[in-house]
């Protein structure tokens, strides 16, 4: 499976949401349930899934799902 | 009052920089500016002494409007998006609004009744540059805050500008020794009154506000303008720390001078391993509930040897024109070394609840000519005077910083369901705390009870998980056991 299907199958299980369909330009505002608490889960089973791990400055920076994505793909590269 | 806002009068502060929206600069004038506009459009309702609610959003004309109502001689009610509509229904018919400022056009909740105004609209063409400010008494009110209230009805706390006085001129007196133009972090919904310290502050010194925005994912946001804006002085939530947690060893915020934690009780280990983070800061504790105004205990945090009662910090001893009591559940004083309720009197003590007045009866009581109110918290005193948070007294909790009756939240399910209803609150390793909502009865999903809840409930009291059970477990009194319900939360819990 490719990073997106992936994290797609990640961001349902996290935000409840069975149907979510995840695209680059997405942000928190656009889920319902995306807020600190669920984000620090996501993040945790992002890192669990692809075996890596964030640093707090590179996720400061991420403005959008697709700029997880790319970070997501430069760490397992 | 006149002093708290002369910064509107103020020509030598007009090109500094006031607040900071989304990495965007506001200069004073600019502020200026939008709250004399708003203020004459109040003006021109003829508005004094009259409830604005204030519909608030991450733009410079809501802290335009908190201003504008001031200076026109009115008081504040705020009222947020995440608000379901009957709530902001029965806010608006409790403070009895005459005016709605808001950024948008159609506030849910305000049909035809008050008047809405989206600010964003006005036009400047035409109008005087300037706005006299109108002078209040120290009984008239400067803000009604609602907060979560345990019979489903949220209940507005009265200020009024006696009380903000004194809270201010405490302020004063702890000497913060912060630069010139120094920046001020503000975290703090419009709706939780620490917001007010985190707007007035920088103002009245001259400084900036650094706004975390709502849109944004909050404990990464306030991370990055500590960092990014060297952020001098900071007022955060404990659970907002347990979120950096895990990064602590990649902080350091060498800027940061003064460091206050609030809101919530505030855990000892969390506190030692942030002040390594924040190496030149002076750490405290504020701690209060919205019926005293904003915080009326202070606790200067060392280096070492903090004060801690079961790994709490202490909260300290009383603001300046603030008194503790600490009394037993018939009223009565009780002994050193005795915990006790804590009642906190003086002039930060609110006038009372709008319109329940069974409540201010039983709350707001007078002791030796003095006004105190019953905070609900249990607390003991050391011999310096110091007190010590224990716990709570009833159902009502600090959920990442948010003041929610467990009770409310029962209350709006059980009328939404028809079903008996328990909610607890689990904390997890990181500190971090979850709302969970049982629900007696398993012909019903979570889904549509989540449903029927957004209805009623803000999204911060909305469970973030909704679980079916057949019969709750009782203990031995045949009462509801919310300690097995939390035991068997926890052992399921995959944290």
């Amino acid at each position: 499976m490719d990073i997106q299907t992936r994290l797609q199958d990640l961001f349902r299980v996290v935000f409840d949401a069975p149907n979510l369909e995840i695209r680059p330009d997405m942000t928190a505002g656009d889920v319902e349930k995306w807020d600190s608490l669920t984000h620090l889960l996501m993040i945790e089973r992002v890192e669990v899934e692809f075996q890596i791990k964030f640093k707090l400055k590179e996720l400061i920076k991420l403005k959008n799902v697709g700029d997880l994505m790319q970070l997501i793909q430069e760490k397992i590269t | 009052m006149r002093e708290i806002l002369s910064f509107l009068y103020n020509p030598s502060l007009s090109e500094s920089s006031a607040l900071c929206l989304d990495d965007t600069y506001f200069s004073y004038s600019q502020l200026r500016e939008r709250v004399f506009l708003i203020a004459r459009h109040i003006d021109a309702h003829q508005l004094r002494n009259s409830m604005i609610g204030i519909y608030v959003s991450d733009h410079i004309d809501t802290y335009a409007s908190i201003l504008a109502v001031w200076i026109t001689g009115n008081a504040y009610v705020p009222l947020h998006p995440s608000y379901p509509s009957g709530r902001i229904e029965s806010i608006r018919e409790m403070a009895d609004l005459k005016l709605v400022l808001s950024t948008i056009e159609d506030v849910p909740g305000i049909s035809d009744k008050p008047v809405t105004t989206n600010t964003t609209r006005l036009s400047i063409e035409g109008l005087p540059p300037t706005y006299p400010l109108i002078e209040r008494s120290q009984n008239d009110l400067a803000y009604i805050l609602f907060t979560s209230g345990s019979t489903g009805v949220p209940k507005g706390v009265r200020i009024n500008w006696g009380n903000l006085q004194s809270f201010l001129r405490h302020v004063d007196s702890m000497h913060l020794g912060l630069p010139e133009q120094a920046r001020y972090l503000q975290m703090f919904e419009f709706t939780f009154d620490l917001s007010v310290v985190s707007i007035l502050l920088p103002l009245i010194h001259g400084g900036t506000i650094y706004h975390v925005s709502s849109t944004r994912v909050k404990y990464l946001e306030i991370y990055r303008l500590l960092e990014e804006y060297e952020i001098h002085f900071a007022i955060i939530v404990p659970s907002v720390l347990a979120m950096l947690r895990p990064y602590f060893d990649s902080i350091l915020l060498p800027n940061l001078r003064v460091m206050a934690l609030s809101g919530e009780a505030v855990p000892l280990g969390l506190t030692q391993a942030w002040q390594v983070c924040c190496p030149n800061a002076q750490f405290y504790n504020f701690y209060g509930p919205t019926e005293c105004t904003i915080f009326c205990t202070v606790y200067k945090i060392p280096r070492s040897e903090i004060k801690s009662h079961n790994g709490i910090v202490c909260i300290g001893s009383p603001t300046i024109d603030s008194k503790a009591q600490l009394r037993d559940e018939s009223g009565i004083l009780t002994s050193s070394n005795l915990k006790g309720d804590l009642w906190i009197g003086g002039a930060q003590t609110s006038p009372g609840y709008i319109h329940i007045e069974e409540l201010n009866a039983r709350l707001f009581l007078e002791f030796e000519g003095i006004r105190y109110y019953n905070t609900g918290d249990i607390v003991i005193q050391d011999d310096d005077g110091d007190l010590f948070y224990l716990g709570r007294k009833d159902h009502q909790i600090k959920l990442n910083g948010y003041r929610v009756e467990l009770s409310e939240v029962e209350y709006q399910a059980e009328q939404h369901l028809k079903l008996k209803t328990a909610a607890i609150v689990s904390t997890d390793q990181k500190g971090i705390h979850h709302l969970i909502l049982y629900v007696e009865g398993t012909e019903i999903d979570s889904e549509t009870i989540r449903a029927q809840l957004q209805k009623a409930l803000p999204k911060y009291m909305l469970p973030e998980t909704i679980l079916l059970m057949q019969t709750f477990p009782l203990n031995q009194n045949g009462k509801l056991d919310r300690n097995q319900l939390r035991s068997l939360y926890e052992s399921n819990s995959p944290q």
